[in-house]
């Protein structure tokens, strides 16, 4: 096959090209650091994360008192992004907002791709009857769109945070559990697993010693797009009036208590969703970054 | 599909269909083929059945009585024993799989507890709306995404293609529902921005109320085609047969457009298939937003009300409408890609 000779000649090339002008081998996170438009997405994105964990303390007012009074008023030193309808401060609901999805995109992010791995390893490393029980599992997964099988689940546990974090939870798994086996069929059909094997290692050993610290790269890329995923996830939700409710506030929420001012303040809309669309590129822009860093080969 | 059709000669892989030779038939081809769309479809009826178990047990796996949910804490024991029984709560779950799914078959999904009208009615009426909506989020992300990754693909790693991906990577982290807002905000003077015109009121009418929300609603899904079709074209480009047409002098442009897009479009066609569950779950929000009766926002309202037959209903008609056009997708695939449909590839 002329065909295939030439595929491996031009991988081959590419690959002594990639070698050369290289600098010396780093670490991802070395990579990372030299890539300036992935570095400014991780400090914006720990930015996120300090006001997702401190907003109890950043907040400079209360979210949820209500000033009848001081409704709908435009930026001041006061309160420095306007106040609601309800005459809350807009900054502060915009801090614990930013928590509230945060820590459902984290939760959502976290459970989702240990279980998902969990499913992969088992499937992946066991083989046989046991990943082709899975494989099916994950198909019928896949053949619900994840909003929608999220709808089905949120109808059965009630609308509420908890109940979207399952929901997005269970729409996740066969993603992660999907992406993950490959990637542990891949590990696996390397030298150093089966000599481990063919040493006597315990299986279970191989896995945690050889197969997992090979996955770090696949997990971590997965972990963060699902971050991403499951925030957009939750503020479609909580906008449609499924996840988080009031007058606890979400990104979300945000935006759709502010729709129904919008002509009147667009602020109220714009600014959540900033919030949003920030978040989100940054966490998609590191997650580009870290498929590059751990695979440089992949076409871009 | 088939762009640039007129300079086949060079290319083997793109020979017309007429000319599949006769002889080839025989050789167990035919045979080959019908084994893997059986098994295809077997594959696929066998996932269906098992999400119909799924969607039903959903709601019974859970503590409570759905009869009591449905009606909420203030509504008397009576009331909740009559819709219980109504609902045939009653009887043992086997027997009410077995009902609702023969049910389903023939078209008969039960009854809508807060609509009081039979769901497959109530789908009826929304569906054509929601298809409507999605088939034209569908057409314009691909008149974006396609053209946009070609110009991408053609000045790659330069600043046009920089740029170009950023706008994409914008379009998947801005939320669809906020652009939607935004898209009102900046054109509520100019266009119809809430409710829905039937193609009674006219064509004018009709499109100008599915316009915004569509275009709001494929501008979160043209990324991943974009992407998909982009590395198609990159890997396609260095194949030995655009070589070959380099060679002969044709046009730089000619050889992205006739050649890369044309090969690169194969794995583009399978994630069309997959973005239709993207489609139907982003236009439940996208109707939310600008008030249109379609589907999905009936199953929003189902689920606040926690109207079972009718989530139930409504999620398997999802399920079974996005199952079917990846099969569909997948015999297209077949019959575009010569090599797949003389059983060249696995």
């Amino acid at each position: 096959m002329a065909e295939t000779t030439t595929t491996t000649e031009s991988v081959a090339t590419t690959a002594a090209v990639a070698a050369s002008t290289a600098p010396p081998r780093t670490s991802v996170i070395g990579r990372i650091r030299q890539d300036w438009i992935a570095s400014f997405a991780c400090v914006i994105v720990l930015i996120y994360l300090v006001i997702a964990i401190g907003a109890p303390w950043l907040s400079p007012q209360s979210p949820y008192v209500q000033h009848l009074q001081q409704i709908l008023q435009g930026p001041s030193g006061a309160h420095l992004l306007g106040t609601d309808g309800f005459g809350r401060d807009e900054l502060s609901r915009l801090f614990v907002g930013i928590r509230s999805s945060v820590a459902i995109g984290a939760i959502v992010a976290g459970v989702s791709t240990s279980i998902g791995l969990l499913l992969a390893l088992v499937a992946g490393y066991l083989g046989g009857i046991v990943d082709f029980l899975i494989s099916r599992i994950v198909d019928v997964g896949l053949a619900f769109p994840t909003l929608v099988l999220s709808l089905a689940l949120i109808t059965a546990m009630g609308v509420g945070a908890r109940g979207t974090a399952i929901a997005l939870v269970l729409g996740f798994i066969p993603f992660t559990a999907r992406v993950l086996r490959s990637a542990v069929l891949k590990v696996r059909q390397e030298g150093f697993i089966e000599s481990a094997q063919v040493t006597g290692v315990h299986p279970l050993r191989v896995v945690i010693r050889h197969v997992l610290p090979n996955l770090v790269g696949s997990i971590t890329v997965q972990t963060t797009l699902v971050f991403a995923y499951a925030i957009l996830g939750e503020a479609g939700l909580s906008y449609v009036g499924l996840g988080v409710q009031a007058p606890t506030p979400s990104l979300g929420n945000m935006i759709a208590d502010g729709q129904t001012q919008i002509l009147q303040v667009p602020r109220l809309t714009i600014v959540p969703g900033i919030a949003v669309a920030v978040l989100i590129m940054c966490l998609l822009v590191i997650g580009d970054a870290l498929r590059d860093a751990a695979d440089p080969l992949t076409v871009r | 599909m088939s762009v640039g059709s007129a300079e086949p000669a060079l290319v083997t892989s793109t020979e017309p269909v007429a000319t599949v030779p006769r002889s080839r038939t025989g050789s167990g081809v035919v045979a080959r083929r019908l084994m893997r769309a059986a098994t295809k479809l077997v594959q696929t009826a066998a996932v269906v059945l098992v999400a119909t178990v799924v969607v039903f047990l959903m709601v019974h796996v859970v503590p409570g009585d759905p009869a009591r949910a449905a009606l909420g804490a203030q509504a008397s024991p009576d009331a909740v024993l009559a819709l219980h029984k109504q609902l045939g709560l009653d009887r043992p779950l086997m027997v009410q799989y077995w009902s609702w799914l023969t049910g389903a078959l023939h078209g008969d999904l039960g009854k809508s507890i807060m609509l009081t009208e039979p769901v497959t009615t109530l789908i009826k009426q929304r569906l054509g709306v929601t298809a409507e909506l999605a088939a034209l989020a569908l057409l314009e992300s691909l008149l974006i995404a396609i053209p946009a990754s070609a110009f991408s693909a053609r000045w790659r790693g330069r600043v046009a293609d920089r740029v170009t991906r950023m706008f994409v990577l914008a379009g998947i982290a801005i939320p669809s529902f906020w652009l939607a807002i935004l898209l009102i905000l900046a054109f509520h003077n100019v266009l119809p921005v809430y409710g829905y015109a039937g193609w009674a009121a006219g064509l004018w009418p009709h499109l100008s109320h599915l316009l915004l929300p569509s275009l709001a609603l494929a501008a979160g899904q043209l990324a991943l085609t974009f992407e998909v079709n982009r590395v198609g074209m990159i890997e396609a480009i260095q194949d030995e047969y655009v070589r070959t047409a380099r060679a002969h002098g044709i046009s730089e442009w000619r050889v992205y457009l006739s050649y890369a897009l044309r090969n690169a479009m194969l794995p583009t066609a399978t994630v069309v298939g997959l973005q239709v569950g993207y489609l139907l779950g982003g236009a439940m929000l996208i109707e939310t937003v600008f008030a249109i009766p379609g589907m999905g926002r009936l199953l929003i309202t189902a689920v606040i009300a926690r109207d079972y037959p009718l989530v139930q209903g409504g999620v398997l008609v999802t399920v079974v409408i996005f199952v079917v056009v990846n099969l569909l997708v997948d015999g297209a695939y077949s019959l575009i890609d010569p090599r797949v449909r003389r059983g060249q590839r696995g």
